[in-house]
């Protein structure tokens, strides 16, 4: 039992540490070279075009959501509306390329890769709109951004002027690649504690919940969904590495259930919840929550429904 | 109690992992744990790992000074699980585990009042030249052509699992099928049928020679019937555990 427990914890992680580590080295790419007026100035006026370019953003940017509660923070305070920020926040996580390629690995020959790219762009589109109109632009806590508990080294958001022309370029390179492997350490050690929680919570329900009662909850077409909700809530899992965890639910749980735990999990868990309630006003992050829960409820039944 | 040693536990758990992973890969006991071709995932995850541990090495080397005195974090010990498990070099599924995984029998549902499925490869016989151990590749021909094997000889190696659903004198002959890793293995068998069949315990390994029938499940939770391949044995001798005992289809 012990050995058992032992080679599905280990399994989980191993397969979803080079996803991982993919995604730390793209986050600390990002804030070296990257800045939020980038974005702001890259955006399109018109709004028709503005939300469906905030959600296909995470292309360019793969950035974890643990990374992307101060973005979102600094493109509020540059006057980006509250909506099409909230499209981004959750999109980006989602709808990038190395969560659908980890994604590609933990279900092949399934079409949870397109399920998850068009219901995360969806969702973050259908919630950005909601609260574009059911929130007020004060959204920011008062004060300065307060130190969350978690630590997460601070979102040093450098403009690209601190490569400088005038030295050399090897001395130029030799300071990114120092700078990039040690915003990925801290990335890595940031992340890794939860993949590793995450595995070991995923084994355990392998190994010590009975067949039936998975069955049970996981063939019903609400309880299953609400489970992975409550589950991608808890574990606080990274995007890459989540499919992975996810994928050993798929013989028992509905298909709308592993996608909800695909985009719920993302935008919102303990982790990402904790960071937003240091930067952003209480009544947004509740609002925000609320509008998740139901969107991401409601687009994972319609799959269970339309049968996948 | 504020040190400086916080670098070097991370230096530590950073060694850990990648001779953890560095064994896995040169004793190819990763294929205990993954499925090949998520393998090179592993060769990018130690490189990254050999970098990451020489930037902790020059700084510790050469900024040791400017190392802040901090209280150690308590995150550190949950990076030590893994690697204390690893020490134990876990390597085998056991039995009573695997009645939570799915199980696949090689089943077809049955439709009342239908005719019998159209086999698909009916013309192929089997031969022992065309299956060479290619135990996915007879389960799956069993499954789709199941009219027209039966009467056969199989011949099949696997290990022994038994459920609660089968009777005393039967029991599955069965793989590990994996598609990504180990946590979502399943078992791939056929059902095997026989006298004195309980002096196999569960997990040893059996040489399975037996003639193609068809039996009736059906699966109480799911309230459906099925037909599935069924080996009533001619002979069976246990055997050694292969070295390669999961299929990766």
């Amino acid at each position: 039992m012990f050995e058992s427990f032992s080679v599905i914890f280990l399994s989980i992680l191993i397969e979803a540490l080079p996803f991982v580590m993919l995604g730390a080295i793209a986050a600390s790419l990002i804030e070296i070279f990257i800045t939020p007026a980038w974005i702001t100035n890259h955006m399109p006026k018109n709004p028709l075009l503005a939300y469906p370019v905030a959600g296909l953003m995470g292309i360019i940017f793969p950035v974890c959501e643990c990374a992307i509660v101060p973005i979102m923070r600094k493109l509020i305070k540059k006057g980006t509306p509250v909506g099409l920020a909230t499209t981004f926040m959750l999109a980006v996580p989602i709808v990038n390329p190395v969560v659908l390629l980890s994604t590609s690995y933990a279900f092949p020959n399934s079409p949870m890769v397109w399920l998850r790219g068009s219901m995360g762009f969806t969702g973050a589109i259908i919630i950005g709109l909601t609260l574009h109109r059911f929130s007020s632009n004060q959204i920011l806590k008062n004060g300065d951004f307060a130190k969350t508990p978690i630590s997460v080294d601070a979102f040093n958001i450098v403009s690209p002027e601190i490569i400088n022309k005038d030295n050399s370029l090897w001395s130029n390179i030799t300071k990114s690649a120092s700078k990039i492997a040690s915003h990925t350490q801290h990335e890595l050690f940031d992340v890794g504690r939860f993949l590793i929680l995450g595995a070991f919570v995923s084994a355990a329900m392998q190994v010590f919940v009975p067949r039936e009662f998975l069955l049970q909850v996981g063939g019903s077409p609400v309880q299953s969904i609400l489970l992975m909700m409550g589950l991608g809530f808890v574990l606080s899992l990274c995007s890459e590495a989540d499919a992975f965890v996810a994928s050993t639910f798929r013989y028992q749980f509905t298909t709308g259930s592993l996608l909800a735990f695909l985009i719920y999990g993302p935008m919102t868990d303990i982790k990402n919840t904790l960071m937003l309630l240091g930067a952003f006003k209480p009544k947004f992050v509740a609002r925000l929550i609320l509008t998740i829960s139901i969107v991401c409820f409601a687009l994972a039944y319609l799959v269970n429904v339309f049968g996948f | 109690m504020k040190t400086k040693l916080n670098p070097w536990i991370w230096l530590f758990i950073l060694i850990g992992f990648t001779v953890m992973l560095l064994e896995l890969v040169i004793t190819e006991r990763i294929l205990f744990f993954l499925h090949p071709r998520m393998v090179k995932f592993v060769y990018f995850a130690i490189t990254v790992l050999v970098i990451l541990l020489i930037d902790q090495i020059k700084l510790l080397y050469f900024n040791h000074k400017n190392l802040r005195k901090e209280s150690i974090k308590w995150s550190f010990l949950i990076y030590l699980i893994p690697l204390f498990l690893a020490l134990f070099r876990p390597t085998y599924l056991s039995g009573a585990i695997l009645e939570n995984k799915h199980i696949s029998l090689g089943e077809r549902p049955m439709v009342e009042n239908q005719e019998p499925q159209i086999d698909i490869n009916s013309d192929q016989k089997i031969t022992p030249d065309i299956y060479e151990d290619g135990f996915l590749e007879i389960i799956e021909d069993l499954q789709e052509n199941l009219n027209s094997r039966i009467g056969s000889e199989v011949e099949l190696v696997g290990f022994v699992f038994r459920t609660s659903t089968f009777s005393e004198n039967q029991f599955v002959v069965s793989r590990l099928l994996i598609t990504c890793c180990t946590a979502d293995a399943g078992v791939a068998g056929i059902l095997v049928e026989g006298e004195n069949l309980d002096i196999f315990p569960n997990d040893s390994w059996v040489k399975v020679i037996g003639k193609v029938e068809k039996h009736f499940y059906s699966d109480p939770q799911a309230n459906l019937e099925f037909e599935i391949p069924k080996l009533v044995v001619i002979s069976i001798e246990e055997i050694e555990p292969l070295s390669t005992p999961y299929i990766f289809p």
